[in-house]
């Protein structure tokens, strides 16, 4: 089953008077349960393609499903609404709310669907990502690894289609950055979908599929066994 | 929905600088317009109490066509001593009634041998009037007493203008009710400051049973009633149009609301003045706080994008932001209002001394009210302006590009 699917896609940025090609032309299709890698130097696209994935930013032309739903003309409210119940997101500094507890900030994207049984859901994701004994503590009370660990909990505890992952590793320490990918290594064997954009090695041998990005195209686009 | 006022909430606190300036400025904004409506309220009262008890009491019972052609045929609109026995008799059975006096008009000269000056005058009942008139004040010589048969109160400025002294005599000239001439002499007992310059310049008061003499008459023009409280004005006014027309009297009443045209000038002046300062201190409140709101959205540009990247919609945001400004709003004026009252009372207890307005013959001490309806209005209005001020940081919030929002980090 598709739940990403990219017809022809290009993403032009006006820089002054000249025109930057961040995405050119690209046909992408991930199946549930892939545990996806878009590797690639910086400037490559990666990041402008997590971002067309997860309804962040719009592509100047193609079509992109999520899902099975389509994202060219929705409205913002209705693409607010596809990442609240369709999509996770993991990012390379945390982004977790700094005034709300470890527990408060998994409940907060159940809050937006208006679930009221936030809260145990909310307790129920941060045991599965070991952080039972922390859900009290702010962000600030934290390890960047428990951070990510909080973070992960946020982007699955809504069991969305797709978890997004631009460089989960980028700010850990090895052994914590391996211990994360473990986890969502784990998750993954669950059933649930994860594409990453990383330089990050441990997480190349993780990877079902890598796909390589060069100057906004995919260069290669390589299948591999789960290991 | 919940987390939005959790979030909204500690926002505010977290950020406690960028909030306490946001507070300063919703504090000074309704603790200007606690102060300037309090003491607009003081002005409008103190000038209504003075009129009411210097001059016209709650309201005025007249023969009916009194006020249209007492001019043309005084001797036909004057009440007669059985009018008067009827109608104080009626008006005292009123609950809320502290007393009625009769008055009878006239205007003519004044003159001191050398110098002759347009006057009107009241004929009194001074024992009643003094109950009656507690604003007007006696500048010199003594208050008049019924005994003093030909004695007379002149206005402070009346009294100046004919250079004469407590003791003096002076001959009144005045027309009589048919229309005749009549003069008579009076003796000055003192002058009386009524708070009202024109007022003083021209007014003098004598006995009832004198001025009657002077116009050939034993009616009266009108009759004055004080009550007890200015609020019941209209209460008792409806209870004795009924009771008059039930006993078919053919009488008019007057409220002091009614007689009082330039108290009424003054009030509007007085409002026109609190509403071009209250535009230009809400503006200035709400510039200060559009300000704070425009950095806390730049501050916290990579958290809007988290909220959004995690499904929240625009409206969420601009609501997130809204709530934020509506606890200022609220924190900022309940502040206000109690710095205000604070402020209010040791400004009235302080008693300075304001200097003699226009047109007035007083000074007197600022007093500022605390006014319920101008407290919460203000309160009301503090949150209101918070909210509004907050609404373009908001949209600009809610509008921010995800992407490029998180990036901004």
């Amino acid at each position: 089953m598709e739940v990403v699917k990219l017809n022809n896609i290009s993403r032009f940025f006006s820089l002054g008077n000249s025109q930057v090609n961040a995405l050119k032309n690209v046909n992408l299709s991930v199946n549930k349960g892939e545990f996806l890698v878009l590797k690639g130097s910086s400037g490559s696209g990666k990041s402008t393609l997590l971002n067309i994935i997860g309804a962040m930013d719009e592509a100047s032309t193609g079509e992109v499903e999520i899902a099975g739903k389509p994202l060219n003309k929705l409205s913002d409210a209705k693409k607010s609404k596809i990442r609240q119940k369709h999509i996770g997101f993991i990012f390379q500094s945390f982004n977790l709310l700094p005034v709300l507890t470890a527990l408060e900030n998994v409940q907060y994207p159940l809050s937006l669907q208006g679930d009221k049984n936030s809260k145990n859901k909310a307790i129920k994701a941060l045991a599965q990502v070991g952080l039972a004994d922390f859900i009290h503590h702010r962000p600030n009370q934290l390890s960047g690894g428990q951070m990510q660990r909080v973070a992960i909990a946020r982007a699955l505890v809504t069991q969305p289609d797709i978890i997004l992952a631009d460089e989960p590793t980028a700010n850990l320490d090895s052994v914590t950055a391996k211990s994360i990918m473990e986890l969502m290594k784990q998750l993954n064997q669950q059933g649930i979908t994860f594409i990453f954009a990383t330089h990050h090695e441990f997480v190349l041998t993780q990877a079902s599929r890598i796909i390589e990005l060069k100057d906004g195209q995919i260069m290669h686009d390589k299948q591999k066994a789960a290991a | 929905m919940l987390f939005r006022y959790k979030i909204a909430l500690l926002n505010v606190l977290r950020n406690r600088r960028r909030s306490v300036l946001t507070l300063l400025a919703i504090q000074v904004g309704v603790i200007s317009l606690v102060l300037f409506g309090g003491f607009v309220a003081s002005m409008s009262d103190g000038m209504r109490e003075n009129m009411i008890r210097s001059e016209l009491g709650h309201l005025q019972i007249y023969k009916k066509g009194f006020n249209q052609y007492g001019h043309i045929e005084p001797e036909k609109y004057l009440l007669s001593q059985s009018d008067l026995t009827q109608i104080t008799h009626i008006v005292e059975a009123i609950t809320g009634v502290e007393l009625i006096t009769p008055r009878l008009d006239f205007s003519g000269l004044l003159t001191n041998g050398n110098q002759s000056i347009a006057i009107v005058g009241n004929g009194i009942n001074p024992d009643k009037e003094a109950l009656l008139s507690s604003a007007i004040t006696i500048t010199q010589g003594e208050d008049l007493f019924p005994q003093d048969s030909d004695g007379a109160l002149l206005g402070q400025g009346l009294f100046n203008a004919l250079n004469t002294k407590v003791g003096d005599y002076l001959t009144l000239l005045s027309s009589t009710t048919d229309g005749a001439v009549n003069a008579v002499d009076i003796k000055v007992v003192g002058a009386i400051n009524t708070g009202v310059r024109d007022v003083d310049n021209r007014l003098i008061r004598i006995n009832l049973p004198h001025a009657q003499d002077l116009q050939f008459t034993d009616g009266i023009s009108r009759l004055v009633v004080l009550l007890s409280e200015t609020d019941n004005t209209q209460v008792v006014i409806k209870q004795l149009n009924e009771i008059f027309e039930k006993e078919k009297l053919p009488l008019e009443i007057k409220s002091w609301s009614q007689l009082a045209d330039y108290y009424h000038e003054v009030v509007k002046l007085f409002e026109g003045v609190f509403g071009f300062i209250k535009v230009i201190v809400l503006f200035i409140a709400a510039l200060s706080i559009a300000n704070t709101m425009m950095m806390a959205v730049m501050e916290r540009t990579p958290e809007i994008g988290s909220i959004r990247a995690l499904g929240a919609t625009r409206y969420e945001i601009m609501m997130l932001f809204l709530t934020e400004a509506f606890y200022l709003g609220i924190f900022g004026s309940v502040l206000g209002v109690l710095f205000g009252i604070l402020l209010a009372n040791g400004i009235t207890l302080a008693e300075f001394i304001m200097p003699t307005p226009p047109g007035s013959s007083q000074s007197y001490p600022i007093r500022i009210f605390i006014e319920w309806p101008v407290l919460w209005q203000t309160a009301i209005t503090g949150i209101f302006v918070a909210v509004i001020a907050s609404i373009y940081p908001a949209f600009k919030a809610s509008r921010l590009l995800i992407n490029q929002a998180m990036r901004s980090a």
